[in-house]
């Protein structure tokens, strides 16, 4: 163990105390135990997962030697093991994470498996989006029943599997919301999760699931109005932002906090898009009425998802000072008013551009402030693709485009350098 | 999370409704198959290059047109109930068609309108409700070939056997000439 030389190495500087380098041994031994058990429960999980998917195999290989009523039991068989198999989890196992995790896993795709088979026995059309949602609704009480996050996790991918194929690619479009429906099932799940262990690994397996599935289907509420989906989108990446600056998900390892990754990433990349004149020009060309506007699902969402993001701002700064203000908190307050202006002048791709170098500007501030050289990176990179975006748009000359590059990467050496030389001289 | 018991009541109701949905499913298909009236619907060749997707043959039917009285108001979302009779050569044909259920009496079909033309003829485009029979994977590149020469080969005819029921329709099998698909495969191997 590594730690043992460095115990060592400690001990001969007389950093630590004997006692104190056995509390230390001890502990790290403590931690290697509970290991074999985390592996236990991945390795039930996995095998779980394999053995429903080798039980579909066998039988599919023989399937046509067999008449209408084997077919038939042979489809029910996996649901029922699986069934049984949480039955007996429930009743001896209940305590064991891998049992109540492997069992609930086997039966999910046990379920699938069985409507699937019954699909193929008698020959029925193909229409995965209801398959989907039968399957999806069927799983629901799985996740609350086994106590099960991986069961979460899996259904958070099959809605988002419905959502996508009945909103992008079904023809004629038909609405996805039962997806938001099926969201909401889960979320009790999520929210007990995070309160019990928030510093777990399925917490932070559903950190990155959720919000993805959010950000891949809430595309399918766009139609006619899709305009508005930029709001939509700039209120969620808002809404991502403030969850991952609250309290509790602060000052943890940034990958370990998606939603501020989400939050920044996406605001920034949605006003590059945006800082380019051709969505302003078709805004202006829309012939959209008010109550077009206002009457639409794109509508609703911004308002219900706008109105979310500002409680959170309010509940982040409340008697807070100004200064306090991070620098991707209030760009999707910000953002609306220009959005308004959009419709009628063509001014605003000026206020976007503008934003969005005051928020690199902001964001390199921030980095110096907190002395994290990627937060420093992260608002010259957002400065870096400002001035490229530029660079293919307007009629500057190659000279002058060449200098704001050489500008832009002088600025990338000299705020390192800076950063770098002040850690030295704090050390 | 839960008390012993309501996780217990609540894994019961559980199970219970999936084998609700399962087994409804099951009954209502077999009850098609066992009580509905067979007829035997004419395949039409397809693009030989790709008749099948993934495990099952892609079916397409000769039957894909019927006339809509005026008096019926029609867009893509409407269901459309055609009734579905015999011909001299014992095959399935349309009768008429209509956006409301016919009389019980008479065998029908629901399908989906896919194409109506704006002005002129009332002639419209329809899709029946089945369009595919499963098979084997290991044995599919064989079926596929007998499937696409079947196709082609104007002595004989190829056409799914449907068991209709209350505007339902459940393929049951496939056959070429008097001779299931399934059939032939294992007679070749």
């Amino acid at each position: 163990m590594s730690i043992q030389s460095d115990i060592q190495e400690l001990l001969e500087s007389n950093i630590i105390t004997q006692e104190t380098a056995a509390r230390v041994v001890a502990y790290y031994e403590s931690k290697k135990k509970a290991a074999p058990n985390r592996l236990f429960i991945v390795f039930a999980i996995l095998g779980a997962i394999l053995v429903g998917l080798g039980i579909i195999l066998i039988l599919a290989h023989n399937w046509d030697n067999l008449s209408r009523f084997t077919k038939t039991i042979f489809a029910l068989l996996p649901m029922l093991a699986g069934q049984a198999v949480c039955g007996f989890t429930l009743f001896k196992m209940r305590q064991s994470m891998a049992w109540r995790e492997g069992s609930a896993v086997f039966l999910f795709f046990a379920v699938g498996a069985c409507i699937a088979l019954i699909s193929q026995i008698y020959h029925l059309p193909g229409d995965i989006g209801s398959f989907m949602l039968t399957w999806m609704l069927l799983c629901l009480p799985l996740i609350y029943v086994m106590n099960s996050s991986v069961a979460s996790m899996l259904y958070v991918i099959g809605i988002s599997y419905y959502a996508v194929y009945t909103g992008y690619f079904n023809y004629p479009h038909v609405e996805s919301y039962w997806y938001w429906v099926l969201l909401a099932g889960m979320l009790p799940h999520y929210y007990y999760l995070y309160k019990t262990k928030p510093h777990g690994n399925m917490v932070l397996l559903h950190h990155w699931l959720v919000p993805i599935s959010l950000l891949i289907c809430m595309g399918t509420i766009g139609g006619k109005m899709s305009e508005l989906i930029f709001i939509i989108y700039i209120s969620l990446f808002g809404l991502y932002y403030l969850i991952g600056i609250s309290k509790p998900m602060d000052g943890k390892n940034i990958l370990l906090n998606p939603y501020k990754i989400f939050g920044a990433v996406g605001t920034v990349i949605i006003l590059l898009m945006l800082s380019f004149d051709w969505f302003w020009q078709d805004l202006r060309l829309s012939n959209h009425t008010m109550n077009d506007w206002f009457m639409s699902p794109e509508c609703i969402a911004a308002a219900i998802i706008t109105i979310l993001a500002c409680y959170l701002f309010y509940l982040n700064y409340k008697g807070k000072s100004w200064k306090d203000l991070r620098p991707f908190a209030p760009v999707f307050l910000i953002f609306i008013p220009i959005f308004l202006l959009g419709l009628v002048s063509s001014v605003a791709v000026i206020f976007i551009n503008v934003l969005l170098f005051i928020v690199g500007i902001a964001t390199i501030k921030e980095g110096a402030r907190q002395n994290h050289l990627g937060i420093l990176n992260f608002g010259l990179l957002i400065i870096a693709a400002l001035v490229a975006c530029r660079f293919f748009d307007t009629d500057l000359s190659f000279v002058l485009r060449g200098g704001l590059f050489v500008l832009v990467g002088i600025g990338f050496f000299a705020a390192n350098y800076w950063l770098l030389k002040r850690r030295k001289e704090h050390v | 999370m839960f008390n012993k018991s309501i996780l217990w009541i609540a894994f019961i109701i559980m199970v219970a409704i999936q084998w609700a949905i399962a087994t409804g499913s099951i009954y209502s298909h077999e009850r098609i198959l066992k009580t509905g009236t067979a007829f035997k619907f004419k395949i039409q060749p397809l693009d030989p290059n790709d008749p099948f997707r993934g495990k099952y043959i892609s079916l397409r039917f000769a039957l894909n047109t019927v006339s809509l009285s005026n008096t019926d108001r029609i867009n893509s979302m409407n269901p459309v109930y055609v009734t579905i009779e015999k011909d001299n050569d014992g095959f399935a044909k349309f009768g008429s068609a209509s956006t409301k259920t016919p009389a019980s009496t008479q065998d029908y079909l629901q399908v989906s309108l896919t194409y109506m033309p704006d002005t002129g003829t009332r002639d419209a485009q329809v899709e029946l409700p089945f369009d595919r029979f499963y098979m084997d994977e290991y044995k599919a590149p064989s079926a596929e070939k007998i499937y696409t020469q079947a196709l082609l080969d104007t002595t004989k005819t190829t056409y799914a056997l449907v068991y209709i029921k209350s505007g339902e329709g459940l393929i049951k099998n496939v056959f070429i000439g008097d001779t299931s698909i399934v059939d032939l495969l294992k007679s070749q191997h």
